[in-house]
């Protein structure tokens, strides 16, 4: 029998309506108001504890939400972890999914919650390691919306193999698979363009999401005082690679100091980079990150200064999910040691 | 221009004193193919594979994949290449089939793959499905082994000059069956219906130095412009490709286009197949925005109503013309499916690009079991370049363990893209 923990608010744990929403989380022993028809519907599972938390403690006080539950989930054992469903309320969305991906990420277990398509939650968790199923808009439905958690629950719990988003109900999660069909990517190459042709419907295999465009950062106004950073994808690293920054499928970055040379040297550095050729850059590593170049900027007031630290990862076969988190703990560190700019040096 | 190809269907390949086919069985004489395949002696310590579905072989590094053929009136089966440049995609040829001619040799490019014949990585590659002659050749003059590209001309040479010695076997045999390519007549039959002109645009490696891109007509594609051609001319042996990686076109692949080989079916029935666009893909933007707008004015010069387009080579250089092809052939109104493979995202997306097929995706990271042969060099995966494996990782380690099992990128499996659309597969959000 696997150990479950349901999270659900204060309206669904019996607790109160909107008067009550800034309540701190308590937990409780055994299923409660909704989780008696989740554990109903449920295959070798016991919902051992629920975890009842106001929306707007959890939304607006989220660190010590977070934390309160975090001491409730270290004294239980549990292999699974439930909130919601969340239906279209925006503020159990998202408390269900602040709760969500904290379990998933914390204790590495399977997380599932329902939510509506225009719930705000679906489109900020998502992507985070959790399973939101393709919820209804009311309570009303909630027997379906619990019974389609359920069985998802059930079948990752059995070792069965998901079929896919779609297949299986839940929103995507950023994850891209392939998986084996019918037919050849030639057949239904022409069957979209005969559907095309005949202005029949057909469904693209790709979906362009227009959210991944990025916005150019304002120009900085004044060149002179600004500190600026030198970022690469090229791997650039000192020669023996010592932090191991692989040729290609990176998932880590690295910074190296720069501060006490005035180029980097053949010898010295090189690139382990495995997606172009990195032959001149081996011979002449300024071609890729110019250190000397930027330095003498400085020198000349050009620039304030050079930020000591250069960033470096490789840019290859890069799963594109890996490369936003990089980029974005790039930017936070950049950020916090109060760097102003960055020359992102082209491969 | 009709093209006809008589097929004759490989069971098995032994070796044995005479060169022939019979029923299924080609035998191959050894020490004469050798000879045959290294006619200026660059190559050394060669030697000859036959590997099947399901055995335990590991090829690592494979450079290139080339599929046999013959031609009744004594020209080369590659113009430009393995012979005189001639007119191609018209007459007759005879085609070995369900099997190919790949070389491996010791050290890997960055552009090689690995096919493995039997295992989990077997499913990835439309070679690990095929009866395969392999050559394992040396270079006698090895050298820019530093360099993560080199041109090896002498590799590829080796295998369509190896092809072409086996189709010889065919001489003076009836096929097995016969496929008719005949574009004209059918044309006027189409023209007739009034039915929708479509063309197919492929892609082709053109980037990289002389030397190492697809060549066409023998001539390296290095710099090249769009350039109009009959689908048979592709399927005849004019494109020779350069990689054998996961996102690659092999020749073998150019020679049995899937996606050639489907429009015909529709030709005079659906559409009215008016041709292929080589879109070669360059480094510069403005050279990819030149070739771009030349695609797009073939494409109205043709009248286009509809259009294929294929993505190969991977990579996100490719991507980029990829889309900036797809979202031009869309603007001037022919309608646009794509075909291209995924490696957890693109590196550039175009929100006209509205039908695209997904064929594969080369970002998973698989762990593959040690086999009991390699042919090859099983250090080369850890040594040289491929495109998904490495000599270290923060977290997988080297892609290459003590106990001959590997962990890689699916990208490294030659072909694991699919981008020729010969596995039926495709690409889900999980």
């Amino acid at each position: 029998m696997k150990k479950a923990i349901h999270y659900i608010n204060q309206f669904f744990g019996n607790i109160g309506g909107e008067d009550q929403a800034d309540f701190a989380p308590v937990i409780k022993t055994g299923a409660v108001g909704p989780g008696m028809a989740l554990q109903d519907a449920l295959k070798d599972v016991e919902i051992t504890h629920t975890v009842i938390c106001g929306d707007n403690y959890m939304t607006g006080h989220k660190e010590e939400a977070l934390q309160t539950i975090q001491k409730f989930l270290d004294e239980q054992e549990f292999d699974i972890f439930f909130a919601g469903p969340a239906f279209q309320s925006g503020r159990y969305g998202m408390s269900c999914g602040e709760i969500c991906k904290f379990v998933s990420e914390k204790y590495k277990v399977p997380v599932f919650t329902s939510m509506n398509p225009e719930n705000p939650g679906v489109d900020a968790f998502r992507e985070s390691d959790i399973y939101i199923l393709k919820g209804n808009k009311s309570a009303v439905k909630m027997r379906k919306d619990i019974a389609s958690v359920a069985a998802l629950a059930n079948k990752i719990l059995a070792g069965e193999e998901l079929l896919g988003a779609e297949e299986e109900g839940y929103f995507p999660r950023g994850i891209r698979k392939a998986v084996f069909v019918e037919k050849t990517p030639v057949e239904r190459a022409v069957e979209m363009m005969l559907a095309r042709l005949e202005g029949k419907p057909y469904e693209t295999e790709m979906k362009i999401e227009l959210s991944d465009r990025v916005v150019p950062a304002k120009g900085i106004e004044d060149m002179s005082k600004a500190k600026v950073a030198l970022v690469t994808t090229g791997s650039l690293v000192p020669v023996g690679n010592p932090d191991h920054i692989p040729s290609g499928t990176a998932s880590t970055w690295e910074t190296y100091d720069i501060s006490n040379l005035d180029a980097l040297r053949k010898g010295e550095f090189y690139s382990v980079h495995g997606g172009y050729s990195t032959n001149n850059v081996n011979e002449d590593p300024e071609a890729l990150v110019p250190v000397s170049v930027v330095k003498e900027l400085a020198k000349e007031g050009i620039i304030g200064s050079l930020h000591p630290e250069m960033y470096v990862t490789t840019g290859n076969l890069t799963i594109v999910k890996e490369a936003k988190r990089m980029g974005r703990e790039m930017a936070e560190d950049l950020h916090a040691k109060q760097v102003d700019g960055c020359i992102f040096v082209s491969t | 221009m009709a093209l006809k190809v008589g097929n004759f269907y490989v069971k098995d390949i032994v070796f044995g004193d005479k060169t022939k086919f019979s029923d299924g069985l080609l035998t191959v004489n050894k020490e004469e193919a050798i000879a045959h395949i290294n006619p200026e002696g660059k190559l050394k310590n060669i030697e000859l594979y036959v590997v099947h579905p399901g055995d335990s072989v590991r090829i690592a590094p494979a450079k290139a994949a080339v599929a046999v053929r013959f031609r009744p009136d004594g020209r080369c089966i590659f113009p430009g290449y393995t012979g005189a440049v001639s007119k191609c995609g018209e007459g007759i040829i005879y085609a070995m089939q369900k099997t190919a001619v790949i070389v491996s040799g010791k050290y890997s490019n960055m552009d090689n793959g690995i096919v493995d014949m039997s295992g989990p990585g077997a499913q990835y590659s439309a070679l690990s499905q095929l009866v395969n002659l392999v050559i394992y050749a040396e270079r006698v003059n090895e050298k820019d082994l530093e360099l993560t590209l080199r041109v090896e001309e002498e590799h590829r040479l080796a295998a369509h000059l190896l092809a072409e010695y086996i189709g010889k076997a065919l001489e003076g045999q009836e096929p097995e069956d016969w496929e008719i390519y005949d574009l004209e007549t059918k044309a006027a039959e189409a023209e007739e219906k009034k039915l929708p002109r479509v063309a197919a645009f492929l892609t082709v490696v053109s980037q990289l130095e002389a030397g190492l891109n697809e060549k066409f007509a023998g001539r390296d594609c290095h710099n090249m412009a769009p350039v109009f051609i009959h689908p048979n001319e592709m399927l005849d042996g004019y494109v020779v490709a350069g990689q054998c990686e996961g996102q690659a076109m092999t020749t073998y692949d150019a020679q049995n286009l899937p996606l050639i080989r489907r429009l015909y079916k529709e030709h005079g029935k659906t559409v009215n197949f008016v041709g292929v666009i080589l879109v070669p893909a360059d480094v510069s933007d403005e050279v990819k925005n030149a070739n771009k707008l030349r695609s797009g004015e073939m494409a109205s010069l043709l009248k286009l109503d509809a259009a294929v387009i294929v993505e190969w080579g991977g990579g996100s250089n490719i991507d980029v013309d990829f889309f900036y092809n797809v979202a031009e052939l869309e603007s001037r109104g022919v309608k646009t499916v794509g075909i291209t493979c995924e490696h957890a995202g693109k590196m550039t997306v175009d929100p006209r690009a509205v039908a695209i097929v997904s064929t594969g995706e080369t970002s998973a990271i698989l762990e593959l079991p040690p086999m009991e042969h390699v042919i090859g060099d099983l250090e080369s995966i850890v040594r040289d370049y491929y495109f998904g494996t490495w000599p270290t990782h923060s977290i997988y380690g080297p892609s290459l363990r003590p106990d001959g099992s590997i962990v890689i990128n699916s990208f490294a499996l030659s072909g694991s893209g699919n981008n020729t659309g010969w596995l039926c597969e495709t690409v889900k959000d999980f």
